[in-house]
């Protein structure tokens, strides 16, 4: 009885013991680049309307909402909030289930509310239509994203 | 409501002076003094503890196993005496008319379900006569395997969560942020709660000063006011010996490489060292300890590095055999790397990728505080505590930057507590009185008062049948923001059906009142933002539990064995809550309500002859019943087991702990924090190979040589923070 205790112990130790966490072993892709604000200071929206700004790179088009896509994680996005009142900023976003198809990237503010988010600027080679990028294993990407806050962009959701 | 106070405060000299022949009466006084010796091998048994049943007289055996009780008023008295394994001897003195001497044989137990214990109830008493579950850790028990950290100590304790100076009681806690605790706890009765978040403080006082750990689970409201919700840990520091006396204990350990290139951010191997060093002397009445002690962690991640420097005095004055005080001092500094959280799973070991590595987080801590104990008579005695906890804490941003953090806190803490015995009546009862003042850039400036009054009887109908009524009232004012007042009433039940089983059942209701950070944090750090909520009322908690206590020592297998059912409603539960506007903006709320059921058992069996096996399973269910789903940050299944075995001068230490996988955690911390849904069960293995020297250098010495989380499991403790890696260490204690 008391052998099969111990042996019941440790057997408990050494089985039901992975190794716990592991990293991903997957090559990150990443996806780049500078995004560019025409309007002069002065015409950002007001400071208490501007809550948060992301780039956000949706798996689907149209997505649904920000927070839903996220949440499911059908979008990539900037882990911290852009910079307010700037000319330009830098973003890096980090895919590591490459390969995948971005089907629309874009500058997101949220505005208000949890759900009350708006594009304001598109990853696009003509006005208001999408470009997709092809992300492959391993690789990184530049892309310059252009915001008119007093001309957006055809609002998906 | 000062009058209410006042009123109370009367009552209480009223029922002592009338308790309290002593006052007015001149007797003749006397004296027992003894011998305390195994009886299996004639040695001393040095720190049994003596004391006189239902009255406040008491010692404790020096290092000749001799102990006198002075100053006895002719009666009728019942001795007990009882060590930390060893059988508890009671004997029966009729009539005491003259001095006494006694020689007193204490039997080894298996077992140690006569453990003494001074928290459950405010005063020293058997552990199978208190109506709540408690447990009591000796300093033997965790001085070779601890690292010299409270944290690894309490970690050892079936049916606690500890992580990061936080400490959870049966599911009590979730992620706080660090922000308040639901537990209280206390060095001999002194809170060490800090006076602005309401958190403890692990390494604040040393291990090797901590004679033993004192943990009593469920509602303490009912004794020890807000805080107490979820249960109450007590460090009681040893007592001060009246000749010389030094030790020196050392913790040396290293941090093996991780398992995975990815984690790997250094090129060497990253080292902890711990030394607590100090001495105690007396001459006379007056006694005194002191020591100091230095640690420096370089940690398991990338800037999580921390060093600490400390030192604690304790000093006692005995007036006279009936009253003594005791004052002390204890310091703490501590300067550490601000980690918050990880980069990502692929970078588990490195800080987030904003985070500013140059900036330090210092924090200073110093207690002053006295206790003074006077037997009034043979059936009463009084205790005061009056203490001034002074925290401080600030990062090295300047101090116009939006992550500069900064706070100083001062806590007065008062309390007089009367105990008194009557027939079969104790009655136990007490004002207390703190004051917390915070001066803080992210707090503002802030003050706390809390008054209180409690009364608890115990009452023993029969020998065998125990009852606790117990109630205390407090009242909560705090500075530009709402008052509270709260009533913790509190019934136990403890029955000995015979010399094995012991049946408890126990109700009552629990409080807290928010700390300062909770209502008044205004702070960022680090890509959260905290916001203040002025309207934050107390949490409060009604809950109860049944439970028996057995144990067999004829049976083919000896075993002992503690069941407890148990189930808490809170109600307006503070927690941390992220904003529907911002999800980097939390709010401390009283968001939700919940139901916490579930069952601790706990099983120990002797295999063979000094080799035991330890079990203890806690199983919860936390319910959310706002959002009818699991609570946040809950593990519904934890267990935790050991093997232990002693040969010669050799003892082997095998311990396993286990937790289920969180289940719920906040859907918004995963937009902040990257993979913080990659969470696991914990599996963690330590063991210790402990060397008992005494017998080849003359002077009590003893190493060890411990492994600490031995299969390098990996797991995360909250979200973003990876547990500690494999560590190995040496350490030695060394008393002469």
């Amino acid at each position: 009885m008391k052998n099969y205790l111990i042996f019941f112990l440790i057997l408990m130790f050494f089985t039901s013991c992975d190794s716990g966490l592991k990293p991903e072993i997957s090559q990150t892709s990443y996806v780049n680049g500078v995004i560019h604000y025409i309007n002069p200071i002065k015409d950002w929206p007001p400071a208490d309307s501007l809550k948060d700004l992301r780039v956000v790179a949706f798996k689907h088009f149209p997505p649904t909402n920000v927070v839903q896509e996220v949440l499911q994680g059908n979008a990539y996005y900037t882990m911290q909030t852009l910079p307010f009142f700037v000319d330009s900023s830098n973003f890096s976003l980090e895919i590591k289930d490459a390969p995948v198809e971005l089907k629309y990237i874009a500058v997101v503010q949220q505005f208000g509310g949890l759900l009350d988010w708006r594009v304001v600027g598109l990853y696009s080679q003509t006005k208001d239509s999408a470009t997709y990028l092809l992300v492959e294993n391993g690789k990184t990407y530049f892309i310059d994203i252009t915001v008119d806050f007093n001309n957006l962009p055809k609002q998906p959701f | 409501m000062m009058n209410l106070f006042k009123l109370y405060f009367l009552s209480l000299i009223l029922v002592f002076i009338l308790n309290n022949n002593a006052l007015f009466c001149k007797q003749n006084k006397y004296t027992i003094s003894g011998n305390i010796v195994d009886s299996t091998n004639a040695q001393n048994i040095s720190g049994a503890t003596v004391r006189l049943d239902r009255t406040g007289f008491g010692a404790i055996a020096n290092r000749n196993g001799e102990f006198t009780l002075s100053q006895l008023p002719q009666g009728n008295y019942t001795l007990i005496c009882s060590m930390i394994g060893y059988e508890t001897k009671k004997i029966s003195l009729a009539n005491l008319d003259s001095n006494i001497h006694l020689m007193i044989l204490l039997n080894p137990k298996i077992f140690k379900t006569e453990d003494i214990i001074i928290s459950a109830n405010r005063r020293l008493q058997n552990i199978q006569e208190v109506t709540s579950s408690s447990l009591v850790l000796s300093q033997n028990e965790f001085i070779n395997n601890s690292q010299l950290n409270f944290e690894q100590v309490l970690k050892k304790v079936p049916g606690l969560e500890v992580y990061d100076e936080n400490v959870s009681i049966r599911g009590s806690d979730g992620f706080d942020f660090g922000l308040g605790t639901r537990t209280l706890m206390m060095i001999d009765g002194i809170p060490l709660l800090s006076g602005d978040n309401g958190d403890m403080k692990f390494d604040f006082v040393p291990v090797t000063e901590i004679e033993r750990v004192e943990v009593v689970k469920g509602e303490g409201s009912a004794l020890y006011g807000t805080s107490a919700i979820g249960g109450v840990i007590n460090l009681v520091s040893s007592d001060i010996k009246t000749d010389w006396h030094c030790f020196v204990s050392t913790f040396s350990g290293i941090y093996t490489k991780p398992r995975y290139q990815e984690w790997d951010y250094s090129n060497s191997l990253t080292t902890k060292n711990t030394i607590q060093a100090g001495f105690s002397n007396g001459s006379g009445k007056f006694s005194a300890i002191l020591s100091g002690n230095v640690s420096k962690d370089e940690g398991y991640r990338s800037y999580n590095d921390s060093k600490d420097f400390g030192l604690f005095a304790k000093m006692k004055y005995a007036f006279s055999e009936a009253s003594d005080l005791n004052m002390y001092i204890i310091q703490n500094a501590t300067n550490q790397a601000d980690w918050v959280y990880w980069n990502s799973l692929d970078s588990a070991t490195k800080p987030h990728a904003n985070t500013n590595t140059s900036i330090r987080l210092q924090s200073n801590k110093a207690l002053v505080a006295l206790l003074y104990n006077q037997i009034l008579s043979n059936n009463t005695f009084l205790n005061f505590k009056s203490s001034l906890f002074y925290t401080q804490f600030y990062n090295t941003y300047p101090t116009n930057a939006a992550d500069y953090r900064q706070s100083d806190a001062f806590q007065n803490f008062n309390d007089m507590q009367i105990t008194t015995s009557f027939g079969n009546y104790t009655l136990t009862s007490g004002l207390s009185f703190s004051n917390n003042n915070v001066n803080s850039l992210s707090y503002g400036l802030r003050n706390q008062k809390i008054f209180a009054m409690y009364s608890q009887i115990e009452s023993k109908f029969n020998s065998n049948l125990i009852t606790t009524l117990g109630l205390r009232y407090d009242y909560e004012k705090v500075l530009t923001a709402n008052s509270n007042a709260e009533f913790s009433p509190k019934f136990g039940l403890n029955y000995k059906v015979n010399d094995n089983l012991n049946l408890r059942a126990s109700v009552g209701k629990g409080f807290r009142a928010p700390s300062i950070s909770e209502r008044f944090a205004n702070i960022s750090y680090q890509g959260f933002s905290v916001q203040e909520n002025l309207n934050l009322k107390p949490e409060t908690s009604i809950g109860g539990e049944v439970g028996f206590s057995y144990h067999n020592e004829d049976f083919f297998l000896p075993f002992e064995t503690d069941v407890s059912g148990f189930i808490n409603n809170f109600q307006n539960l503070i927690e941390a809550t992220f904003s529907s506007q911002d999800y980097s903006v939390i709010m401390f709320q009283n968001a939700t309500s919940a139901r916490i059921t579930g069952v601790d058992l706990s099983l120990n069996f002797l295999l063979q002859k000094n080799l035991f096996l330890n079990i203890a399973t806690t199983y919860i269910d936390p319910i959310d019943l706002t959002l009818h789903q699991t609570l946040k940050y809950r593990s519904k299944f934890s267990a935790k087991t050991s093997i232990d075995y002693s040969y010669s001068i050799f003892s082997f230490d095998l311990s396993y702990r286990y937790s289920s996988k969180v289940e719920n955690i906040d859907e918004q911390i995963m937009l902040q924090i990257k993979d913080a849904q990659s969470r696991v069960p914990i599996h963690v293995v330590d063991c210790s190979l402990s060397a008992n020297l005494a017998k080849f250098v003359n002077t009590n010495l003893q190493v060890s040589f411990n492994v600490y989380n031995l299969l390098d499991y990996y797991y995360t403790y909250m979200p973003g923070n990876l547990g500690p890696t494999r560590l190995l260490g040496l350490s030695l204690n060394w008393k002469i």
